[in-house]
């Protein structure tokens, strides 16, 4: 039987949880935003975007167009917690469900077709579900792959239901663009212009030769998208492939010069980078920073260490010491410090007594920021911020090292 | 400037500056050497602004004068090249020329002038050592010395001069926090006069292996001083200058077990092999083999749940009762590596707490490994 794959794509998300909650919101344009007043709009809600709010923007921009918009600073525990429980909805219908994002999800219900009547049965019965038990709508896809599944649920967003049959498949890629298509993002947009390849259609009937030629390997998938082929297997959720890295990152409250005004934000960085490591038992001895310029020129540096470490103090001696090698060119607008060589924890015993009470102190604190929530604990330094709440990275999942709230 | 000079000199000379020439590229102009003619010699200076290298070496010079170069490059052009004579030139515009038999490179350098300078070496009282000895102290000591240890302190090796019954003794100290080295050594009678009674620095672990590749060539006479910030070493026209490192070095005595009453004694030839052996099948970067000790034989044993796992038993005399504990087979390769003897000998408390190495000949010299949970 070929398989039948479920997208489910979140309408609105963030903005649509804040309306949830706050009845005065509902009906409204709101954007919900970063905790700081310089991120940009992470969601708007339907309302704000008749007026051409988009995710990305920053809110001078996005009250140039719309002056009535109410900005929500997001909540993320909020929202990772209505992903959980969607989990569980979806969870009902088939054990095959990888979480893609807080607010998108893929179901394999090629076996429980039979069970609850078909794709499009299971689709609206997740949607009615979505409804009544978090009034909340979603846009769901239905087709025999990933890539068609996710292009489906855009198609008739919002509340939409889209099934794509394979015999529609050539017409509706033949003038697509190439950047709808999930896995194509400006940089390879480009790449494949540059190639007079703009449209679905004409990436599918490239020989592969070419597309090999300029990509390398991934040749072999651009085409195969390009005719809306994907072989990729919903991969559940708990059973992929262990993570690469640990990291955060945050946007300053306003744009700084000099290297020691991101002192701070970089040991709240590293404490959040070290303690997720530490909560997922992960040591990892490659410490990376970035940092973003104010015209968004982005770039990294990293640090190889000796030793496998998770200790936010440590971490943030490593950012350090790279920030030292770099100098800066521009005002700084975003930093992020990551942690990856992982293993799992080593084991290994520290030789000074230092350092083992370090440890001791380490799992305290850790103990009681489990119990009591983040930051209850933290060191003087952080005393004085504002401890920053993270920004829910695309990678997030709802348990194991990708987690945080 | 203008000169003549043996290929074997030169080759010598661009070896040495080799380890220092800055390979990250954050300042491109130390990738080169700076190369100086006058007299009847040649001055061959390297540095990355930590650690300064500077050597003479004889030619014959017509016309004096200075150009600096690419360092990697020059080494390689004049690897590949025959025995006999090389004329260098450089021109005005800071080009290179080299000759040599029927080869000729040109190469782009800079002006001299961009640099940075040499630093001056003030006049402290330099101590003359034993090659031997001074090559063991660093030998033994450098491994257990961190490699970019997030604690910047730990990169480097403590270094303490002091005296008792009127004897001077020199202790070399290196840790990464989860093993250490520690060598006295005392120096002989009637040398370094003029030093202070007690002196203490901190050397970067990269000038301890500069210096430990310079005394591999064999050659005599090498001097070693310390002054207010920088650590001298000296031997003949070849110097070496290095910033000595700022911070306070943990207290390592504290840290050395008094109380490590279950002894071994193990062949050592025997127990490398087995923990090389034994580690292929640990898990995946961490080399953590499972060491249990019974009255009459040292059993390791490694496993790895996605590979496989690994024993060995070999012969040792315990005669307690047994122990099992793990450790970075890694850390207990690069002790035993330092153990200049047929036998090592290992001390235990219990499973958590750290082992000692010694060699049974050398009671000035211990190593310190921390084991792991396994």
């Amino acid at each position: 039987m070929p398989p039948t794959i479920l997208h489910i794509d979140m309408d609105a998300f963030f903005a649509s949880v804040e309306q949830r909650v706050n009845p005065a919101l509902r009906g409204k344009p709101i954007a919900v935003c970063g905790a700081n007043a310089r991120t940009v709009v992470l969601t708007a809600s339907y309302e704000a975007r008749a007026y051409g709010v988009k995710t990305g923007m920053t809110l001078p921009e996005a009250r140039g167009l719309c002056p009535g918009l109410i900005v929500v600073p997001s909540d993320h525990e909020r929202y990772t917690d209505v992903s959980r429980r969607l989990l569980t909805i979806y969870q009902d219908y088939t054990p095959l469900v990888e979480v893609f994002s807080v607010d998108e999800a893929f179901l394999d219900i090629t076996g429980s077709l039979t069970l609850f009547g078909g794709g499009e049965a299971i689709a609206s019965a997740v949607k009615h579900r979505i409804r009544r038990e978090m009034q909340l709508t979603a846009s769901v896809g239905i087709a025999p792959n990933k890539i068609l599944a996710k292009l489906g649920s855009g198609l008739k967003k919002p509340d939409g239901l889209v099934r794509i049959e394979p015999q529609d498949v050539p017409m509706l890629l033949e003038d697509l663009p190439v950047k709808e298509l999930c896995g194509i993002g400006p940089n390879l947009e480009r790449a494949l212009a540059d190639m007079d390849i703009r449209t679905c259609g004409q990436m599918g009937r490239t020989p592969v030769e070419r597309l090999i030629g300029r990509f390398g390997i991934i040749g072999h998938s651009l085409k195969a998208m390009g005719r809306g082929q994907d072989d990729r297997p919903v991969v559940p959720t708990g059973e992929e492939p262990e993570a690469k890295s640990i990291g955060h990152s945050m946007t300053l409250a306003r744009d700084v010069r000099r290297p020691d005004e991101i002192e701070h934000p970089l040991i709240e960085l590293s404490e959040m980078v070290g303690r997720r490591a530490r909560r997922n038992r992960y040591g990892g001895n490659v410490v990376t920073l970035t940092l973003r310029y104010a015209d968004f020129q982005t770039f990294s540096r990293q640090r190889r260490l000796q030793s496998f470490l998770n200790d936010g103090m440590e971490i943030y001696l490593a950012a350090r010491r790279i920030l030292g090698t770099v100098r800066l060119e521009q005002a700084v607008r975003l930093i992020g410090v990551s942690l990856s060589g992982l293993i799992p924890d080593t084991g290994q015993l520290p030789l000074f007594e230092t350092d083992q009470r370090r440890n001791r102190l380490l799992a305290t604190m850790d103990g009681i920021n489990d119990r009591y929530g983040e930051w209850t604990v933290r060191w003087g330094t952080l005393i004085a911020g504002h401890p920053h709440k993270a920004v829910i990275s695309p990678a997030w999942r709802p348990k194991g090292v990708r987690e945080y709230h | 400037m203008k000169l003549k000079i043996s290929r074997g000199e030169l080759l010598t000379g661009f070896q040495r500056v080799q380890g220092v020439v800055e390979k990250r590229n954050t300042m491109p102009i130390l990738s080169n050497m700076l190369f100086e003619a006058k007299g009847d010699q040649v001055i061959l200076f390297a540095t990355d602004l930590e650690i300064g290298i500077r050597g003479t070496y004889k030619a014959e010079v017509s016309q004096p004068g200075g150009v600096t170069v690419s360092a990697r490059k020059l080494y390689e052009i004049v690897r590949e090249l025959p025995e006999g004579t090389v004329t260098i030139t450089s021109n005005d515009e800071h080009r290179v020329e080299i000759e040599a038999g029927k080869s000729e490179f040109k190469v782009l350098g800079l002006p001299p002038q961009e640099f940075p300078a040499m630093p001056t070496v003030e006049s402290e009282p330099l101590m003359p050592m034993d090659r031997k000895v001074l090559s063991d102290l660093i030998r033994k000591t450098v491994f257990a010395a961190g490699d970019n240890n997030a604690r910047y302190i730990l990169n480097g090796l403590l270094v303490t001069l002091y005296t008792k019954d009127k004897k001077r003794f020199l202790r070399f100290v290196g840790t990464d926090g989860h093993r250490l080295a520690v060598i006295e050594r005392q120096l002989d009678d009637g040398k370094g006069r003029g030093l202070p009674q007690e002196q203490t620095a901190i050397i970067p672990k990269k000038a301890a292996l500069e210096i430990k590749k310079l005394l591999e060539e064999n050659e005599e006479g090498p001097e070693l001083g310390v002054s207010k910030n920088q650590m001298i070493f000296k031997r003949g026209g070849l110097l070496l200058l290095a910033r000595l490192m700022e911070g306070s070095y943990p207290n390592y005595q504290q840290v050395i077990p008094k109380e490590n009453e279950k002894r071994v004694a193990v062949n050592k030839a025997e127990l490398e092999g087995a923990l090389r052996r034994v580690s292929i099948l640990s898990r995946e970067k961490t080399s953590a083999i499972k060491l249990a000790l019974e009255p009459d034989t040292l059993t390791l044993s490694s496993s790895n749940p996605d590979m496989g796992e690994a024993k060995e038993t070999i012969a040792a005399k315990f005669g307690q009762e047994g122990l099992t504990t793990g450790f970075n087979a890694r850390y207990l390769l690069d002790a035993l590596a330092a153990i200049d003897a047929e036998e090592a000998v290992l001390e235990f408390k219990d499973a958590l707490s750290p082992c000692i190495i010694r060699q049974p000949d050398d009671p000035d010299y211990l190593c310190v490994v921390m084991p792991m949970r396994v």
